[in-house]
């Protein structure tokens, strides 16, 4: 037995769809000059710039979305399964600082940043894919998009969760893929990377948002609806309304997505969370924002959608206590909730910097959500002779021997995640202790030695330096959004 | 061929495979290999690599256990050999060890004394809630290098320092070495009692013990 939770029994899962559906109508969704063709066409008629999206368009939208599909290594291997309950994390995404180790401030985020987290992630077996994690300071801003993408697939063979600043943005990014894997077709049919599309909220995809959503459908590129509504501050303070907010604003970009694409790959993303009522930030450490994305991503699956949500994050500014107990909580109860991609590991001060040390740390709470949703696994047809203890015990009578088993050395690997030195749990020796971001940063270092960059051949590099330089040239730059 | 051979012995105590290494023993004799160059270059070379990949964090528990039954399964083969050849396998040192009085917990002793063995010491086990009086007693008749007394306990702990005390008393000390060893145990404690040494597992324990017999760290 798989163990889940649930946070919505089907009454309240009926009301959620309900009032979202109606949301679609009335007040209907404001949307961006791209996808008024589109919608038309279809019957929808756009004015002042807001759709009345009717549900049997919805519905139609959803039957043509893929219930699954997958992300493929540069080996051409199938590694992420958006779909059903599997579980994968990535790193989280587009931070502009960086925890300085030595200093422990945050300084803008650079390409040794991003080159960093890429290879440390890419030696971690917890992450399934990697992130455009950083923007970087050094690179000139108008190809800030295009250049993170650039240095990850130097450095990375794993997919990449990625998302472009604009509309031309993306198009240079496409072209990066592209190179990489060959030609449009091959890409289509072996994705690398799943691009990140967020509405403004509320009920709202903006001009860039409306954009990318069509391009990417027609490029049948995967795109990850990232709504995320703040409680109580840009969406209604219950939890049950935020998420019925979110439904919405996912309802109506896999509906212009499905139309521009009918069976490109979208999943039913966000990064929801509340407001906080002190601050005005959206804290990613608190349980209710955790509790968001787990219900939101329960909608999903109901209507048997891949599902994405953000967690494994925090809000303190130093890789310490605060940190390890909300992101370890939130990787915990994403997992347990079957979100099929969780970003945010890494991340501190509620997504505003990101610490390789933290990553690293991150990756050990990601491992025990990993053992936990394995559940209590039932070994009988293997080593212990078609019982959970008598045979070991035919064995061992009461000696207590049960170290020198064979059965204890053939199962406990697959019994025990066994934790990193990032996690100490020796006895206290003549050493004096050393505390968890000491150690984290050794496994930096030990992983960052091990670390051998993907061999590309010249004609891609080529191909890579090309299109960066076109898109460099300001003249390329077609502003948007 | 013979190179061929001590790497497979070497092999078999990393594999932590007892049927592997009686055949490997086996085929030694049945060769006239010297018996002891079978240990040292082979069996105990594998013993030393797992030891080190236990420190190291690459090996657990269940393979250095694995690894020391098949190390006793080639002993059990060659020893007789040794003995018949008068070669003797020389001793690193003779432990008397047990777990402190009250304390029944034996886990850690056992693991100390299964790794101690397998890489050359002679080893008394006492078992369990040993008395200071048996300690000095067995320390005196098999005249002992070392005693380990084990506490699992922060109650039995006192245990250990009893039998330091008695250790004192009795005149052994300072030629018998006192070394403990337990969960809570620490190298404050160690200093406290007046213990010669204390190691954190069975790994810790070989080096512990070898330093103190001034045989230095081992070599592969």
């Amino acid at each position: 037995m798989r163990p889940g939770i649930q946070l919505l029994d089907p009454d309240l899962m009926g009301r959620i769809l309900r009032e979202a559906f109606e949301l679609l109508t009335n007040p209907g969704v404001r949307v961006g000059s791209a996808v008024v063709e589109v919608l038309s066409s279809s019957g929808v008629e756009v004015h002042d710039g807001v759709a009345r999206i009717p549900e049997a368009l919805v519905r139609q939208c959803l039957e043509s979305a893929p219930r699954d599909f997958y992300l493929y290594n540069r080996q051409g291997e199938r590694v992420v399964h958006y779909g059903a309950d599997d579980v994968q994390f990535d790193p989280g995404s587009c931070c502009v600082q960086m925890l300085d180790p030595d200093t422990m401030e945050a300084r803008p985020s650079e390409t040794r940043d991003l080159v960093r987290l890429v290879q440390v992630a890419e030696m971690l077996p917890q992450f399934a894919a990697q992130s455009t994690a950083v923007v970087c300071s050094d690179a000139p801003s108008a190809i800030g998009d295009l250049y993170r993408l650039f240095v990850v697939l130097q450095h990375s063979d794993k997919p990449v969760i990625t998302g472009s600043f604009s509309a031309a943005g993306l198009a240079g990014m496409i072209d990066l893929l592209v190179a990489d894997s060959g030609s449009r077709d091959q890409l289509r049919r072996q994705p690398r990377a799943v691009f990140d599309v967020c509405p403004s909220p509320p009920l709202n995809w903006s001009e860039f948002g409306s954009h990318n959503l069509l391009d990417l459908a027609r490029a049948g590129v995967p795109a990850e609806i990232v709504s995320m509504p703040l409680a109580g501050g840009t969406a209604p303070v219950t939890l049950a309304g935020s998420v019925t907010q979110h439904a919405a604003e996912a309802l109506a970009g896999i509906t212009l997505h499905q139309l521009a694409g009918p069976g490109s790959p979208i999943v039913w993303g966000g990064a929801p969370a509340i407001f906080d009522m002190r601050t005005g930030g959206a804290p990613m450490g608190a349980v209710e924002t955790a509790m968001l994305n787990m219900a939101c991503a329960e909608v999903g699956k109901h209507l048997s959608l891949p599902t994405h949500g953000y967690l494994v994050a925090t809000d303190s500014k130093f890789v310490d206590a605060q940190a390890g107990a909300e992101s370890a909580r939130s990787a915990m109860l994403g997992a347990l909730a079957g979100i099929n991609m969780i970003s945010g590991a890494g991340m501190l001060e509620s997504l505003a910097c990101h610490s390789v040390e933290k990553l690293v740390i991150d990756a050990e709470s990601i491992a025990s959500a990993q053992r936990l949703t394995r559940g209590i696994e039932i070994r009988d047809d293997e080593a212990a002779d078609g019982t959970l203890a008598t045979a070991m015990f035919a064995q061992t009578g009461l000696s207590g021997e049960f170290l020198k088993l064979k059965e204890t050395r053939a199962l406990f690997r697959r019994e025990q995640y066994l934790p990193s030195p990032v996690i100490d749990r020796s006895a206290r020796g003549s050493e004096p202790p050393s505390d968890v971001f000491t150690r984290a940063r050794a496994r930096v270092d030990e992983l960052l030695s091990k670390y051998r960059k993907p061999s590309l051949s010249e004609n891609v590099l080529r191909k890579f330096q090309a299109i960066v330089e076109r898109e460099a040239n300001p003249a390329c730059i077609v502003p948007c959004g | 061929m013979s190179d061929q051979i001590f790497q497979a012995m070497r092999q078999s105590i990393i594999d932590g495979t007892p049927d592997k290494a009686t055949e490997l023993a086996r085929e030694a004799v049945a060769i006239g290999l010297d018996p002891l160059e079978a240990v040292n270059l082979g069996f105990a070379a594998g013993i030393k690599f797992a030891g080190d990949q236990f420190g190291c964090g690459e090996m657990f528990l269940p393979d250095l256990l694995a690894s020391a039954e098949a190390m006793k399964a080639a002993i059990k083969i060659l020893e007789p050999e040794m003995l018949k050849r008068g070669s003797e396998r020389e001793t690193l040192g003779k432990i008397v060890l047990g777990t402190a009085r009250g304390d029944i917990h034996d886990i850690g002793k056992n693991l100390v004394a299964t790794i101690l063995s397998a890489s050359g010491f002679q080893i008394f086990d006492l078992g369990t809630s040993v008395t200071p009086e048996q300690f000095v007693a067995k320390a005196r008749e098999v005249d002992a290098d070392i005693v380990g007394i084990s506490a699992l306990l922060t109650t039995t702990m006192a245990g250990q320092k009893a039998v330091i005390d008695a250790l004192d008393r009795s005149g052994l000390r300072p030629r018998v070495k006192a070394i403990i060893g337990g969960a809570a145990v620490t190298s404050k404690w160690a200093a406290e009692i007046g213990a010669d040494g204390f190691s954190r597992n069975a790994i810790d324990a070989l080096e512990l013990a070898r330093n103190l017999m001034g045989k230095g760290p081992a070599s592969a």
